[in-house]
């Protein structure tokens, strides 16, 4: 297993990590690691054993369309690093911050 | 019926009279490949998965959310079932299948309208798939696949600072829509024309507007549609690089949105280039589709099973039993019309845009004459409903104070113009037409000797319009119609007395 530099650099824009080269390089060798012992866990022969999501064996679990009460929006708020009028602030959306 | 236009696509034709870019030729040598995938709130009360209500227009903003929706840590979704039942019918009137077992994933990506990182989404394993949806443009049949009817939460909504997206320092972020249940219809690429792709549409929101899961609000953004448009050379099976188009929200914009494109990439094929698969907004101001930076490797979202969400197993007695539920639908709705009310077809596509207007036109035409029923309803009222603002069965005069209204008409009681300015006063204020008719004498004059005398007095007052008619002039006749209408009112019945003239003038 060999994760390229593209690679990591194509994770760090899916997480929004903005790392420059040496972050990259240290926290590729990383995640190199956990990915070595994953690829040892799919060595274990599971063949026997159905794909699964869930541990319980709960199915159809709903509930009435029923409408209640919701937060008062000064509470909504509370926990935001940054509000204004009513509204959570964020530092602006622009395309190329993807870009890392 | 002030949507009349839109449902029966004559928005369309409006649009089509206004003229973009005409066909070119480079457009005949390619043919269009097109996909819509539609996104459509529910009708529910509350959201996808917590009790906020799924009402968000017009709220203050961020007063309408929960933990839940607002994903803080510690909380557990929990499935609305009405959401659940809506997109099995929706899935039902498109002739999906209905697997036994269904479960949510997670959609990871991040963007501030989506406060949990994610959109529980559903991947591998949707409610359902394999559907298809029949319609005919310009009189020829079209049927159109449907690859899938999923259910997902709708996201929060983004207010940029300034509304200039790149000078822009902060956005301001609404959460009220977030968790909104959303249903997607992903439509397989099997619509040739941008007529074809309207059409497809038009259809669509008439049927999730009759079985009353979704509001069809395309201004609002209750009923979205992006568009895959590749083209290929006709003939060919190959294809083409795809184009995705987002930002079209009205019938009109989809159809523009589409000829553009297709225009556009036919013109790039044509002199020799080659196009780049990428996702174009539709700006209406321009009437252009321009290019969005591209975020095409973003679109890595490494789905996974939801862990918070047990799975569906929805058993065939579940399905029967929504399928139940299902009201007639417009297409079998307008067939049956048509043969029992011998309509047009256009007529009863008309009377059946939507489900209140043909309610509406089958209490009528169970009371008076079918023919009339039609006429004034696709008529007279669709003007007044469209003038107003105010559909029929919304009105205060109603499906039955016309009905009351049609039955004096239909009995002679009074005559067309009287009707006609009833509708017109009672429309909004509502009121029962026969007591306004009896307590202001409106009805009509059917006493020939009383109308004889006014006969009498008008010949006399028009001697040189009856020695015109005498002399063989017909025209004149109708000078003599109108002064006698005038001298009644209006409130005798023209017929009548075009003959009484005829026999005392002969
Ligand atoms: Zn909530």
């Amino acid at each position: 297993m060999t994760l390229s530099a593209a690679d990591v650099a194509h994770v760090a824009v899916l997480a929004r990590l903005g790392l420059d080269g040496a972050e990259r390089e240290r926290i590729g060798s990383q995640l190199e690691v956990i990915l070595e012992h994953i690829a040892r866990l799919q060595q274990v022969d599971t063949s026997s054993v159905s794909e699964t999501a869930q541990v319980g064996e709960l199915v159809n679990v709903m509930r009435d369309d029923v409408d209640g009460e919701s937060l008062p929006s000064a509470v909504a708020l509370g926990g935001a690093a940054a509000s204004d009028g009513g509204y959570f602030v964020v530092g602006a959306i622009q395309d190329n911050e993807l870009d890392g | 019926m002030a949507h009349l236009a839109i449902a029966v696509g004559g928005d369309g034709r409006v649009s089509a009279q206004t003229a973009e870019p005409q066909t070119n030729s480079a457009v005949s040598a390619y043919e269009a490949v097109i996909g819509l995938e539609v996104h459509a709130q529910l009708l529910t009360r509350s959201k996808m998965f917590c009790a906020c209500s799924a009402e968000y227009i017009g709220k203050p903003a961020n007063s309408n959310t929960c933990p839940v929706c607002l994903g803080l840590p510690g909380v557990l979704p929990v499935i609305n079932r009405q959401a659940v039942e809506y997109t099995v019918l929706t899935a039902l009137a498109l002739n999906c299948e209905i697997p036994e077992f269904t479960k949510f994933d997670r959609k990871n990506y991040f963007y501030p309208d989506l406060p949990k990182g994610y959109q529980i989404s559903q991947y591998d394993m949707p409610l359902s798939r394999n559907g298809w949806l029949e319609f005919e443009v310009e009189g020829a049949p079209v049927r159109c696949g449907i690859t899938r009817v999923h259910l997902e939460e709708d996201t929060g909504t983004l207010h940029h600072a300034g509304d200039v997206l790149q000078s822009a320092r902060s956005s301001l972020v609404d959460l009220n829509r977030a968790g909104v249940p959303l249903m997607e219809i992903v439509g397989e690429p099997d619509l040739r024309s941008a007529e074809a792709a309207r059409e497809y549409l038009v259809r669509l929101r008439q049927i999730l507007m009759y079985i009353g899961v979704n509001d069809g609000n395309l201004e609002q953004g209750s009923f979205r549609c992006d568009a895959n448009v590749s083209l290929r050379v006709r003939g060919s099976d190959a294809l083409g690089t795809k184009v995705e188009i987002k930002n079209m929200n009205s019938f009109r914009a989809v159809h523009r949105a589409l000829q553009y494109e297709i225009e556009r990439q036919a013109a790039v094929l044509a002199g020799g280039g080659t196009l780049v698969q990428e996702t174009r907004g539709w700006v209406e101001a321009r009437g252009a589709t321009v290019s969005q930076r591209s975020k095409e490797y973003a679109h890595d979202y490494r789905y996974f099973p939801e862990p918070d969400l047990p799975p569906l197993a929805l058993d065939s007695a579940y399905t029967e039993r929504v399928r139940r539920t299902m009201p007639e639908l417009p297409a079998a709705r307008a067939q049956r019309l048509q043969e029992k009310f011998g309509l047009s077809a256009y007529d009863a596509a008309v009377l059946t845009a939507a489900r209140e207007d043909a309610d509406a036109y089958e209490a009528l035409a169970s009371q008076v004459p079918a023919k009339l029923a039609a006429n004034w309803l696709m008529g007279d009222v669709a003007a007044l409903a469209n003038e107003r603002r105010v559909a029929l069965h919304r009105s205060g005069l109603g499906v039955d104070g016309l009905a009351a209204l049609l039955r004096l008409l239909d009995a002679g009681t009074i005559n067309g113009p009287t009707a006609k300015a009833l509708l017109e006063e009672l429309y909004e204020s509502g009121g029962d037409p026969a007591a306004v008719v009896q307590e202001r004498g409106l009805g009509q004059l059917d006493d020939e000797a009383a109308l004889l005398a006014i006969v009498d007095e008008v010949i006399a007052a028009n001697a040189a319009a009856a020695a015109d008619f005498r002399a063989g002039k017909e025209a004149a006749l109708g000078r003599l119609v109108g002064q006698v209408m005038k001298a009644t009112g209006g409130k005798a019945q023209p017929q009548l007395v075009n003959r009484l003239l005829r026999e005392r003038l002969a």
